[in-house]
């Protein structure tokens, strides 16, 4: 199933809160959604959840207008929120069973589809324990076992590792995971980069309801892309004169010497990395190694945001 | 698999997934146990206390004493003690997120309406079965009769179900936990009216002896304006109650606007029969009355209203002429909702005219028509102030008052325009005339001398309000088309369908 955004705008009053966001999520795709708080990754996920309708544009689920379909829209996408929902004196398996029978699945496969998302969010152990109990890893499996009750083809997650300890990360990571290799496209907003940029396959960088970037990781990280663009140079000897000759040759920016390597930020393409490398060897640096700085997404992010808010 | 397994398995599938759920909570939790036990505890105490009493075997009104105390401690539980849990649980629960989760599933707002109701009525026959042995017991005391027993216990079934729906409703309020104790507390007033309302009647039906009368159309007739104005409270708390939890974006009116005009029919025909049967021309006078007052507060909710449609809702408007007017009448929005209530206005002045004579009656009472014109200034006062304040709102305050607050500017300009006045006269002029009252809109209620006045002056501000308001109106209108038919909003605008 393939979730096509088509220049998503929406308004509250004055303010702008998505301004012409296109995207794609393909099946079996993990796509992070990367934002300052208030840049419009809620409002997007609340439209694609058919809980708000966009003031132009539209979603599609494999050509289907989401708009005008939003039954069809809730039969194929599951929502995580950050937060589980106040339910006291209710169970986890109970909980499940209420959302399962809200979804109208009948009593026949009910209770197989319930124990096996049991299984799958490791919640068996606890699924007589009273919701409110639970501590924040714990609940946020549970909401995971909730948005997977219907089997969605669509996972929208709105900042699911929020406030949970390391192990619980590390374990809804893996859960993420394994639901991308069964097929389901899902989109993630998170605000801790590294762990997205760990199990996505593409990001999207907005603020202030517009996308600024979006493609596949390699794409967004990529030198070309980056706003700092460089090369790092790991020498066999002498890297602190190598640093010094460098800034002598036509093209450098800048170098600067990080361990046992030389950062070098040069002007043009390739042609001119691989002059600036036959010139070092000409001047007799042993070179190791000799190739592009990748940027980071945190650095990315820190690049292209502003860090406003509306 | 057998019979009896399918029938259980299209029972367990059938059922409001919410009752589930409630029920199992309340079992679960403390509250209601611990409220059964004191329940059974004073209802077996009143009972013994009863049977020890050494007056007893000469007091021919113990079975009546008894069950009415037993009857009180059942309305205890039933009228307040689970309708503000009830309605307090689903205040916790329902922050939006939960409303939203919800949302996304299959379950409709009107389930979960009814579900919460259902749950919470399942909880109070409950305490009504547990009761239902004791209470029957008192027959056995004498003073009172089985029939009066059992129809005691079912007509303070509807007091228990108002004060449910009085609950849950303030529950769907769309506010802060600060502000939803507030009204919660506020609310508590007219929970304690029907319970007191309640223990009144039980005591009043049992002193007539109402076992011998339930079968009188006398009794029937008489209680007919009640039933009716009580179906209509419920009735119109559901409808509040279901848009208040709907998605902002959905046609949230419709409900209410559809149940407030079926209502409003099925009460006028229903008016119209009792009045031909004994009722007399009172009975309809009263009608249009009560339903010219009941209709002001939809004036003022309806310029509170969103000014456009989603797409969504833009998709069900009828393409042809006819099925495109109907729509605007009575889907969410500002202009249609006005001319919803305008219209009933009209004809709650119109139709009983025709129903008076077609039942051979010759007038509404005796005063009626200075009622009458009290209701239509109060009318006219509501739509004045209303199409101002949305004027102000619109020219002066869009970004500052969102659409969905405008009610808040009307009451105030209300207030102000009966206030401001006389005090300004009085500090200006020395003049304490009543002409400075002028901008009261209950001046005409209030006053016979000033009834003329009140009318044409109220005419005149509302009519001069309407011409002013016509171009917004209009604007509505000609952008209520089907989705695809019409042009986007322009940006900027409250769109779509939010309404603030």
């Amino acid at each position: 199933m393939k979730l096509e955004v088509r220049h998503l705008r929406r308004t509250y009053g004055a303010t702008r809160a998505l301004d012409d966001v296109s995207f794609t999520i393909d099946a079996g795709r993990i796509v992070g959604f990367v934002g300052p708080n208030g840049a419009g990754k809620t409002t997007t996920m609340r439209i694609l959840a058919t809980l708000d309708e966009p003031t132009s544009g539209d979603a599609l689920l494999d050509g289907v207008s989401l708009l005008e379909h939003p039954e069809r829209a809730r039969a194929v996408v599951g929502y995580v929120p950050d937060s589980l929902p106040v339910h006291r004196d209710i169970t986890v398996h109970e909980y499940l069973d209420f959302f399962a029978r809200a979804y109208g699945i009948g009593r026949a496969r009910r209770e197989s589809l319930i124990q096996s998302l049991e299984e799958f969010t490791n919640l068996m152990n606890i699924r007589e324990k009273m919701l409110d109990e639970l501590s924040k890893g714990m609940k946020q499996r549970v909401s995971l076992a909730r948005a997977l009750i219907h089997d969605p083809q669509i996972l929208l997650m709105d900042e699911p590792a929020a406030g949970l300890d390391p192990r619980a990360r590390i374990e809804l990571r893996e859960l993420v995971r394994v639901l991308a290799a069964r097929g389901k496209g899902i989109l993630i907003s998170s605000h801790i980069l590294t762990e997205l940029a760990e199990i996505c396959d593409a990001a999207l960088i907005i603020e202030q309801g517009r996308l600024l970037r979006s493609g596949s990781l390699e794409e967004i990280t990529s030198p070309e892309k980056a706003a700092g663009r460089g090369i790092l140079i790991r020498v066999l000897e002498r890297a602190p004169q190598l640093a010094e000759a460098l800034l002598l040759l036509p093209g450098v920016q800048a170098a600067r010497l990080v361990g046992q390597e030389v950062e070098v930020d040069v002007d043009g393409d390739d042609r001119a990395s691989a002059a600036l490398l036959a010139e070092i060897v000409r001047q007799g640096f042993p070179v190791l190694e000799f190739r592009p700085r990748l940027s980071t997404l945190e650095a990315v992010f820190m690049n292209v945001t502003q860090g406003d808010v509306q | 698999m057998n019979l009896l397994s399918r029938a259980y398995t299209w029972i367990d599938d059938t059922l409001n997934p919410i009752v589930v759920k409630e029920l199992r909570q309340a079992v679960q939790g403390k509250f209601i146990t611990g409220i059964l036990i004191l329940f059974l505890f004073f209802q077996i105490g009143t009972l013994a206390f009863s049977l020890i009493d050494k007056a007893a075997t000469s007091n021919f009104e113990l079975g009546r004493e008894t069950f009415s105390v037993l009857m009180m401690f059942v309305l205890l539980a039933g009228t307040l003690a689970v309708p503000v849990y009830s309605g307090y649980r689903f205040a916790t629960e329902r922050s939006d997120l939960d409303s939203d989760l919800l949302f996304i599933t299959t379950i409709t707002p009107q389930a979960i309406i009814r579900g919460k109701f259902l749950a919470a009525m399942a909880i109070v026959l409950l305490f009504y079965c547990a009761s239902l042995p004791y209470m029957t017991i008192t027959y056995f005391f004498r003073g009172i009769d089985l029939l009066s027993i059992f129809w005691v216990v079912l007509f303070t079934l509807a007091g228990v179900g108002l004060n449910l729906a009085i609950c849950l409703f303030i529950a769907c309020l769309p506010m802060n936990f600060a502000l939803r104790v507030v009204v919660g507390l506020v609310a508590l007033m007219p929970l304690f009216w029907v319970f007191g309302g309640s223990v009144a009647l039980v005591s009043e039906f049992l002193r007539m002896g109402i076992g011998a009368r339930i079968m009188t159309w006398r009794l029937w007739a008489d209680l007919l304006p009640a039933v009716i104005f009580f179906v209509f409270v419920l009735g119109m708390l559901y409808v509040l109650s279901v848009a208040a939890i709907s998605p902002a974006p959905t046609n949230r009116a419709f409900g209410i606007r559809r149940f407030a005009t079926v209502f409003w029919a099925v009460s006028l025909v229903g008016m119209t029969f009792h009045a031909a049967n004994g009722g007399g021309g009172r009975a309809l006078g009263g009608w249009i009355i009560i339903t010219t007052f009941v209709l002001c507060p939809f004036i003022v909710g309806a310029v509170s209203e969103r000014t456009w449609c989603g797409r969504r809702v833009a998709r069900t408007i009828p393409g042809n002429a006819l099925g495109r007017r109907f729509a605007f009448v009575f889907y969410s929005g500002a202009a249609g909702g006005l001319v919803w209530a305008l219209t009933l206005l009209v004809l709650t002045q119109v139709v009983p005219v025709v129903a008076l004579e077609a039942i051979g009656a010759t007038d509404f009472g005796s005063n009626f028509e200075h009622d009458r014109a009290g209701v239509i200034a109060l009318a006219l006062y509501t739509l004045g102030y209303s199409l101002l304040g949305a004027m102000i709102r619109r020219i002066f305050l869009a970004d500052r008052v969102p659409a969905a607050y405008a009610w808040f500017l009307v009451a105030l300009l209300a207030g102000i325009g009966g206030a401001l006045p006389p005090i300004l006269g009085f500090i200006l002029f020395g003049s304490d005339s009543e002409e400075w009252l002028l901008g009261n809109p209950f001046l005409a209620l209030q006053s016979s001398t000033w009834r003329e006045s009140s009318l044409l002056f109220s005419a005149g501000f509302a009519g001069v309000m309407v011409l002013l308001n016509l171009p917004w109106m209009k604007a509505q209108w000609d952008h209520f088309r089907p989705f695809g038919d019409g042009e986007a909003a322009p940006d900027g605008e409250e769109t779509p369908a939010l309404p603030d």
